[in-house]
């Protein structure tokens, strides 16, 4: 028998995830220490204060040499990283955002900080992972925390539908990419991607007696199953019906950490697993299925939140059509259409495109990972700081009519609302328009012209809806009794921190794109 | 060129900035020391324009008082500043219009004192950045950036249907230019080699020069067959499309008929300061882009587009001027006459004559002037009884005689009586249109434009100031007070001059003009001189205190040759003391802007 | 003789043997009780048996949820052993490595079992 030798060097891309688990099990561990009445403060704090550490340690590992690790189980390279990078800004910003939020409801405890940080834990693993039941474990370990923390709320109709409809949906869907998994197992004997890619050909040549191609269906359904699975998890046109609903129904914290976190390690995954595998059998293939998803994912998700009167709805449409500019991201990885000699758009096609512009991709995927990261969670954080306990039950507590006048009355709240709605529109000069540049960028340069030119006009039409949220704040009195309930200086820390962040890497986006420019991206052999 | 020159636009593009992070500490309630802190700020920059406007005046570079720094290099963007002939222009307009919008809004705002302010401010600041961006990208961003302070201004302080109009205007602009971006990346990426992508806009213009010249010659000998470059070939293939999106998304912004519909409910809606800066800046950003971008950057395609280019102009002025006619809201009259107005300085640039490229940018500048003041003149009465309908009023002559006086002085220059400034803009443009290769029936319609206009203006005038005084309320007006007149006359003032001594104006306009037509025709100036592209300065250590640039052609930038008229103008400004005489007596490169 | 008569299975003699044995007394056993036991057949007697509860009926029963609580700490500990188990066995050649990852392994479901002590959800009466 060997005995597997491992080093430090094996350990650095775990040491984000460590941190996280001790911190939550500290967490857990000390509440039920604590009387009912005793002060929970330090919870958030020292979930803050996880996610600070954890993602110094993500920002060192930037620049190590990429490599796999822990016996090819993992990988360490600047895309994980990065990915943790954008994990524990989120997470640390949400468990900033859940302080106030659940002493309002007088539901603080350690357990909900705990979860956060497991499903921060798993997010961070799921990035790294390069082998398959490494990767599904880690999918579950983040899904089970979420459903967990969906379902926080327990009273009301909604907080139960949508953690139900999370649990169901989302254990389907796990279900379908482990069958895919399963699948492509059957056709190459391993579960390694490294190997996998490598076998991949071989098994599709591979012929029968009657000179049929025995695997063929095997490996393509395996695909199309997995594929499925993470169009689920990062909400994807048509497997986004569950996004609104969930997205609703869970404690606003939780729904922001959804929409930055989960959708970010999912987004990860799948450029891994894809871009791995997809090229092995036929860039084709994943071309035009991430083509056409964009597609639908951006007109989709930005048609359907044009009539939400309720924002934190509106949000969680818009969440679906910013997958689907990500997913044009993707797309352009697979395209094929561009002649790289000349470094100009032409007809000539040549298969795949450079290793120069894919990194462009990557560049442009991780900044707007990060830069939808910052801002979702200040405009979750905005509604998180309007809304009330109160009105919950009767439905009305995110509706528009609550954003009334808020120029007048929280004029600073309002401001970093604006810039938020802004960003999310990608109006210079936030984060979110230098996000679209770079993605567009990427799209433009692999020759995704028609594409790009439909994901332009619909993020015009999103920007109809996000402009309302700022008319209703500065154009339409506040109504009648309108109170604002006073919140924790926690809120506030983290509503400033998110507008500073948005404007600030809108203006001078310089040092994370400086971070970011790396031809060794990804790694994957 | 000393080291304070090449930082002066800095100042003038930021110094708004600055002014409105202070007044963002000011407690909300000092209405009157936020409104004197604007007025200030907006004096300091008017200064500055106009400094930036006098240093400017002579130099052989195209584009003068240039800074460059490195901002984004991953992507290829930089920020790069600039002003050519037109930029100088349109610059100093800018300057000089920002005091007089606040004093225009002194009483009129009452309500949100300094979210207003604040808003007039970034503006200012975003007006000035994109006249004088030398880089696609950084344009882009100020362009986009002057949306949100305009969509408040309409929004929040209009009148009673500003939600939709602000929504209009807003959603409008964005598609175009959305598509603009897309096409602005796809230009990028052809225009510059792989891997030294850049957005700076002479690289851009130099990159795509001789593809031009390439597909122009195809298009001559019949377009078949003909063996191209990557960079012609690519253009061949999108070069048409591109030139669309940018077109498109300068077209809304002129308005161009069919796109001109957001215009008349923006004006309407929007208050005194917002008509004025969107009627003598903001719609100026999209015949500026088509001067600065869409034509130089595409002139084959611009060419294949000319006569469609010049139709819509002439529909829009003939349009334009009809609508007019129609209306009985005086404000939706000014805006359609807006329309028609602009359709000048568009058939100005499609026409691609020197003459006509020199009336069109003087009837930018005119309209800015005659329309900026009819919308702050009505915004005097707006005030006092608003309401808007013509029917509203009638011989307010004699009540209020100081206001029709100016009113009808501004009448004129809007209708181009000659001795204004309207008649210069507007017979240039008509002259060049006559003689360039456009077909007789363009300019003769134009010209029928000119008639209309008079028409349409002169029945305004009728209705409101002469005649029985028809309503009660009317009687009562008061005529101006001293801070109305403070601030009408200097349109006044810039009216009769304008029209008088043309000429040092249209001197600095000439120097652009001569290079957009040779750019436009893709003559045999178009490339002489060529565009100097900023880089990032070697890392070798640079002697001297300021680096020198390394693709620079010398003799182009260097310090502009003393000039009498010059010194004269500059004596009160720089003492003989002043560090001036030494940087002068520095080899020319190492005088050239630091980073 | 005997010598030439070794065949591979012969050291399985007794194996066959005790299979014998075995068949027998499975055969034997039940006849004999069938034969002689005393026998009362009643409903309860002849249903499926379901760890108590009625095989035929609603499946909509309500149930304390005490009992998923145990059923759950049962699967979360059964699993430990199947982790601890493969580690005993190669517990010196996994050496300090094996040992520190144990403890590790460990330490957290120490710390879940600590967790769901204070919680009280080893108690049954509350």
């Amino acid at each position: 028998m060997t005995i597997p030798e491992f080093t430090m060097a094996d350990f650095w891309p775990v040491i984000p995830a460590g941190i996280l688990t001790a911190a939550a099990i500290v967490l857990m561990i000390s509440e039920v220490f604590l009387g009912a009445a005793a002060s929970r403060t330090y919870q958030s704090l020292l979930s803050v204060l996880a996610c600070v550490l954890a993602g110094a340690v993500a920002l060192m590992n930037m620049t190590d040499t990429p490599r796999a690790v822990l016996q090819g189980y993992a990988v360490m390279d600047p895309f994980s990283s990065f990915l943790t990078l954008v994990v524990c800004v989120g997470t640390g910003l949400a468990a900033l955002l859940a302080a106030g939020f659940l002493q309002h409801r007088n539901a603080e405890r350690g357990e909900f900080y705990a979860l956060m940080l497991f499903a921060a834990a798993g997010m961070t693993l799921l990035g790294l992972s390069n082998e398959f039941i490494t990767l599904f474990v880690n999918l579950e370990v983040l899904s089970v925390a979420t459903y967990a923390l969906t379902a926080w709320l327990r009273r009301g109709s909604r907080p139960s539908e949508g953690a139900f409809k999370y649990f169901i949906l989302g254990a389907f869907a796990a279900a379908l990419m482990l069958y895919g998994a399963a699948l492509l197992y059957g056709a190459t004997g391993t579960t390694h991607l490294t190997d996998m890619a490598a076998k991949l050909r071989a098994a599709l040549a591979e012929t029968d007696a009657s000179g049929g191609h025995p695997k063929q269906m095997l490996i393509y359904a395996g695909f199309l199953l997995v594929g499925a699975g993470f169009a689920f998890k990062v909400a994807a046109v048509p497997f986004h019906m569950w996004t609104p609903d969930v997205y609703e129904g869970a404690p606003t914290p939780v729904t922001a950490l959804m929409s930055a976190g989960v959708k970010a390690a999912a987004f990860v995954a799948l450029v891994r697993v894809f871009m791995a595998l997809g090229p092995a059998v036929d860039p084709q293939l994943p071309f035009i299925a991430f083509s056409v998803l964009a597609l639908l994912t951006m007109v989709v998700g930005n048609l359907l939140a044009l009539p939400q009167r309720n924002v934190k709805r509106m949000l969680a449409y818009s969440s679906i059509a910013h997958a689907g500019y990500l997913l044009l991201g993707v797309a352009a990885l697979f395209a094929v259409g561009k002649d790289a000699k000349v470094g100009v758009l032409s007809s000539t096609p040549l298969v795949g495109i450079s290793g120069s512009m894919q990194s462009d991709v990557y560049q442009g995927i991780l900044f707007y990972l990060l830069g939808y990261t910052v801002t979702a969670i200040g405009a979750f954080g905005t509604i998180v700081a309007l809304e009330r306990r109160e009105d919950e039950t009767k439905g009305n507590a995110w509706d528009l009519d609550r954003f009334a006048g808020l120029g007048s009355r929280k004029p600073g709240w309002a401001l970093a609302m604006t810039v938020f709605m802004l960003s999310l529109g990608g109006v210079p000069p936030t984060v979110g328009f230098i996000g679209k540049v770079l993605l567009f960028r990427a799209a433009v340069d692999a020759g995704l012209l028609g594409l790009s030119i439909v994901g332009m006009l619909a993020s015009a039409a999103g920007v109809y809806y996000y402009l309302r949220v700022v008319v209703y704040m500065y154009m339409r009195p506040a109504p009648e009794g309108a109170l604002v309930p006073e919140r924790r200086w926690t809120t506030e820390l983290a509503l400033v921190a998110t507008a500073a962040g948005t404007v600030l890497f809108g203006v001078l986006p310089g040092p994370i794109t400086a971070l970011l420019q790396r031809t060794d991206m990804l790694f994957h052999r | 060129m000393s080291s304070y020159d090449s930082r002066l636009l800095n100042f003038v593009i930021f110094a708004p900035l600055v002014f409105a992070a202070v007044l963002f500490i000011l407690p909300k309630n000092e209405k009157g020391q936020i409104r004197a802190l604007t007025f200030i700020a907006m004096l300091v920059d008017a200064a500055l324009a106009i400094w930036a406007y006098v240093r400017f005046a002579e130099g052989p570079a195209e584009f003068r008082l240039e800074y460059w720094a490195s901002w984004v290099p991953e992507i290829g963007l930089s920020y790069h500043v600039g002003i050519d002939g037109i930029a100088a222009s349109l610059v100093l307009l800018t300057g000089i219009l920002g005091p007089l919008v606040v004093l225009a809004s002194w009483t009129f705002v009452q309500d949100k004192v300094k979210e207003f302010h604040l808003a007039i401010l970034i503006l200012q600041t975003a007006m000035m950045g994109a006249l004088c961006s030398l880089d696609l990208l950084l344009f882009y961003i100020f362009f986009e950036a002057m949306l949100i302070p305009m969509y408040l201004l309409i929004g929040v302080w209009g009148s009673e249907e500003r939600q939709m109009a602000a929504m209009k205007f807003f959603l409008y602009t964005l598609v175009g230019s959305l598509l603009m971006l897309v096409a602005l990346l796809g230009v990028y990426f052809i225009a510059t080699p792989a891997g030294q992508h850049s957005f700076d806009y002479a690289a851009v213009y130099n990159g795509l020069l001789g593809g031009s010249r390439e597909v122009a010659a195809c298009v001559k000998a019949g377009g078949e067959n003909c063996s191209l470059s990557p960079v012609a070939a690519a253009l061949m293939r999108y070069g048409p499309w591109m030139f669309g999106a940018f077109a498109l998304a300068f077209a809304i912004k002129v308005p161009m008929w069919p796109v001109h519909t957001w215009l008349p409910d923006a004006h309407t809606q929007a208050p005194v300061a917002g008509s004025m800066i969107l009627a003598a800046v903001m719609l100026k950003m999209g015949t500026f882009g088509f001067w600065r971008f869409a034509v130089p950057l595409f002139p084959a395609a611009a060419q294949k587009y000319q006569l469609a280019l010049a139709t819509l102009a002439v529909i829009g002025i003939v349009y334009g001027a009809l609508m007019c006619l129609a209306q009985r809201d005086i404000k939706r009259l000014i805006a359609y006459s807006s329309v028609s107005h602009l359709g000048y300085c568009m058939l100005g640039l499609a026409a691609m004559t020197p003459e006509a490229a020199t009336g069109s940018a003087y009837q930018m500048l005119n309209h800015g002037v005659s329309t900026g003041a009819l919308f702050l003149l009505f915004g005097m009465i707006y005030e006092r009884r608003h309401v808007r309908l013509l029917s509203d009023y009638g011989g307010l002559a004699k009540v209020m005689p100081i206001f029709t006086a100016f009113f009808v002085i501004v009448t004129f220059s809007s209708v181009a009586v000659p001795g204004t400034n309207g008649f210069i803009g507007e017979f240039l443009v008509l002259l060049g249109t006559f003689n360039s290769k456009l077909p007789l029936w363009v300019g003769v319609l134009a010209s029928l434009g000119v008639v209309l206009g008079a028409a349409y203006m002169l029945l305004m005038v009728q209705k409101v100031f002469f005649g029985p005084v028809t309503r009660k309320e009317n009687q009562q007006l008061h005529d101006l007070n001293l801070r109305e007149i403070a601030t009408t006359v200097p349109f006044l003032i810039l009216i009769v001059v304008m029209g008088l001594r043309p000429q040092p104006l249209l001197t600095v306009i000439e120097q652009s003009t001569r290079r957009y037509v040779a750019r436009a025709t893709l003559g045999p100036e178009s490339s002489e001189p060529q565009l100097q592209v900023k880089t990032r300065p070697p890392p070798t250590p640079a002697p001297a205190p300021a680096g020198a640039i390394p693709s620079l052609k010398l003799g182009e930038n260097e310090a502009p040759k003393p000039s009498p008229a010059r010194d004269r103008l500059l004596r009160p400004m720089i003492s003989p003391n002043s560090p001036r005489p030494v940087l002068m007596a520095a080899p020319p490169a190492n005088a050239q802007g630091a980073h | 003789m005997f010598t030439h008569m070794v065949s591979p299975l012969t050291p399985y003699l007794p194996v066959a043997v005790v299979l014998g044995l075995a068949g027998l007394l499975a055969v034997l056993i039940p006849a004999l009780t069938t034969r002689l036991g005393p026998r009362s057949v009643n409903e309860i007697k002849s249903a499926t048996f379901e760890c108590g509860s009625d095989p035929i009926g609603s499946a909509r029963q309500r149930f304390a949820v005490k009992f998923y609580v145990v059923a759950l700490l049962f699967i979360v500990f059964d699993v430990e052993a199947v982790f601890l188990y493969p580690w005993a066995v190669n517990f010196k050649a996994l050496g300090w490595f094996g040992y520190g990852t144990m403890v590790a392994f460990a330490f957290t479901l120490v710390m879940g079992l600590v967790y769901i002590w204070k919680k009280g959800a080893l108690t049954w009466e509350s």
